[in-house]
């Protein structure tokens, strides 16, 4: 009695917010661990990029809180890094200078070298090491996305947020960068939140499964996915049980956004 | 006495078939000179044939000596007053177009209460205003400057508030994301996103600043190379008068490749257009 526990990496509490009349997520609450690695699954349009902005301090709730490791979320303190879908890479800076960027903000305390190097050793860890002193307009999709890993590896985050990594990639390039961010998040050992479309990429990545409803969301399914190793013989079963489960729920909330849309024309 | 037979030799190969020579390879250097070489000639062997009333237009021999005439009498002091109020003009036109343009561009009512205005004063031929401007500046170079300034100013805030609006949101987001202040994410995210738009307003800015000292000497003024070229028109001194128009020409161009060695230095992230 009485010994006092860390705070949940995230805890989001009665949550709502609308963008002018059009409510988009509705009194949603839930909690995630440290150590987690949590997806949020839902219908496209359905609030996942708000909700991790919210995460991130980039936007606020109407009402209701998001603690983050028990504070309210500011942009410029914690320890958190975000990757995003359309990689967000500053085309006038070189892939190098790219990686630092989190770090020029994030530790001020280092000189220009410290931070280089420091960089550097993110860019050799996605293989990207030659390509330092390129601009992002001379890599390829898969590559600029590592460039966009590295720079949210390099701040060594507690929290990594990532909004869709892989959306934008060929399912080749999806398919070995899914492989390098799994080995990166067991080797650093983060909370991590990935927003995904993809039920696929959430079984093989996450620890735990949030489904979200079709606007106004809600949460309509919380999985707490524990699979097997995967040359166990009950490994198949046990991810198909996962997927129906999780499928079934996902199919009605896209059928009722496509519904939505068609009625909207 | 062998037994086989010897091959002829292979013919070599044909010349036409190789690499082409240097007058084909530097053909994009010496034909222009050809061209413009081809059009004096033919263009001076016109005037000396009579071809047209020396009054009304001059020969290539006598536009070098109205250059030379200039070179040696009042071009340099009418170049300076010149450069003068061009400089002058565009550094109001820059210094307070550059700001207002980003206020515009980032302050959403600011832009809605404008930006209607300042497109009608864009499309409105402001030289107009010259005889104006000569009342409230007096005919030296304070009217110049005052021209050179409104005509300089409206492409520069009209490119800066397009560069900054244009500015993708997603990389303000991630600078923020990652903790860029509100100075941090003006000087790593908004400055450069507008430099390529900063060298369109440089670049038009130019444009127009020309035009507005040249007409605003041409109207009122008792020096500057735009009185200079007015006088030799109306004195009929053609040749001279011509000499003139071609400083003009040959200034604009140093100056626009000034300007495209700048926007090369200062862009080199952005693809070129041979990429
Ligand atoms: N800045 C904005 N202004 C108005 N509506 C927005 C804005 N950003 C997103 N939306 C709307 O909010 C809803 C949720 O957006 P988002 O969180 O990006 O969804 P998701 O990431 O789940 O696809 C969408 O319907 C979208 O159209
Ligand atoms: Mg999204």
């Amino acid at each position: 009695m009485g010994r006092a526990t860390t705070p949940p990496a995230i805890e989001v509490s009665d949550v709502t917010f609308s963008y002018g009349e059009t409510t988009i997520i509705d009194r949603v609450s839930f909690q995630v661990e440290e150590g987690e690695f949590l997806s949020l699954i839902g219908p496209s349009g359905c609030g996942k990029s708000t909700l991790l902005a919210m995460m991130d301090g980039v936007l606020e709730p109407d009402s209701g809180t998001v603690l983050v490791e028990g504070r309210t979320p500011n942009t410029g303190e914690g320890s958190r890094a975000t990757v995003f879908q359309g990689f967000a890479l500053m085309p006038w800076k070189t892939v190098l200078d790219n990686v630092a960027l989190g770090l020029r903000y994030k530790r001020p305390d280092l000189s220009r070298t410290e931070r280089a190097d420091i960089a550097m050793e993110y860019l050799e860890k996605v293989g990207l090491a030659s390509s330092a002193r390129r601009y992002p307009r001379h890599l390829s999709g898969g590559m600029q996305q590592r460039v966009g890993l590295a720079r949210a590896f390099a701040v060594q985050p507690r929290l990594l947020l990532m909004d869709e990594p892989f959306g934008a990639l060929d399912a080749q390039n999806a398919e070995v960068l899914r492989d390098e961010v799994q080995a990166l998040v067991e080797q650093e050992g983060r909370s991590v939140i990935l927003v995904t479309h993809n039920l696929d990429e959430a079984l093989q990545l996450s620890s735990r499964v949030l489904l979200m409803s079709a606007g106004p969301s809600t949460i309509r399914d919380d999985v707490s996915v524990e699979l097997p190793s995967r040359d166990s013989p009950h490994y198949a079963a046990r991810y198909d049980e996962y997927r129906t489960r999780l499928w079934s729920h996902l199919r009605d909330e896209v059928e009722t956004t496509r519904a939505r849309e068609r009625n909207a024309v | 006495m062998t037994t086989t037979e010897r091959l002829p030799p292979l013919a070599p190969p044909r010349r036409t078939a190789g690499r082409p020579g240097w007058w084909q390879r530097r053909r994009g250097l010496w034909a222009p000179v050809v061209t413009v070489a081809v059009i004096l000639t033919i263009w001076e062997a016109l005037g000396r044939a009579g071809a047209w009333d020396p009054l009304f237009f001059a020969r290539p021999t006598e536009i070098w000596s109205g250059f030379l005439h200039l070179t040696d009498g009042p071009l340099w002091s009418d170049l300076a007053v010149s450069g003068q109020e061009f400089a002058l003009g565009m550094l109001i036109a820059l210094g307070v177009g550059v700001p207002v343009g980003m206020a515009l561009g980032s302050i959403r009512w600011l832009y809605q209460s404008f930006d209607p205005i300042i497109n009608a004063l864009y499309s409105t031929p402001i030289l107009v205003l010259t005889p104006l401007l000569v009342v409230w500046f007096g005919l030296g170079i304070g009217s110049k400057i005052a021209n050179v300034a409104i005509m300089a100013i409206f492409p520069v805030i009209i490119n800066m508030i397009e560069g900054v609006r244009t500015t993708d949101p997603a990389l303000l987001r991630a600078a923020r994301s990652f903790g860029a202040g509100r100075l941090a994410l003006y000087k790593d995210v908004t400055f450069p996103a507008v430099t390529p738009f900063f060298i369109t307003a440089v670049r038009l800015a130019i444009g127009k600043g020309m035009i507005a000292v040249v007409v605003g000497e041409y109207i009122a003024a008792t020096e500057g190379i735009g009185y200079r070229i007015r006088a030799d028109a109306e004195a009929f001194n053609t040749g001279r008068y011509l000499a003139g128009v071609m400083i003009m020409v040959v200034i604009s161009v140093l100056i626009m490749s000034a300007v495209k060695m700048a926007e090369k230095r200062l862009t080199a992230w952005r693809p070129s257009i041979s990429e």
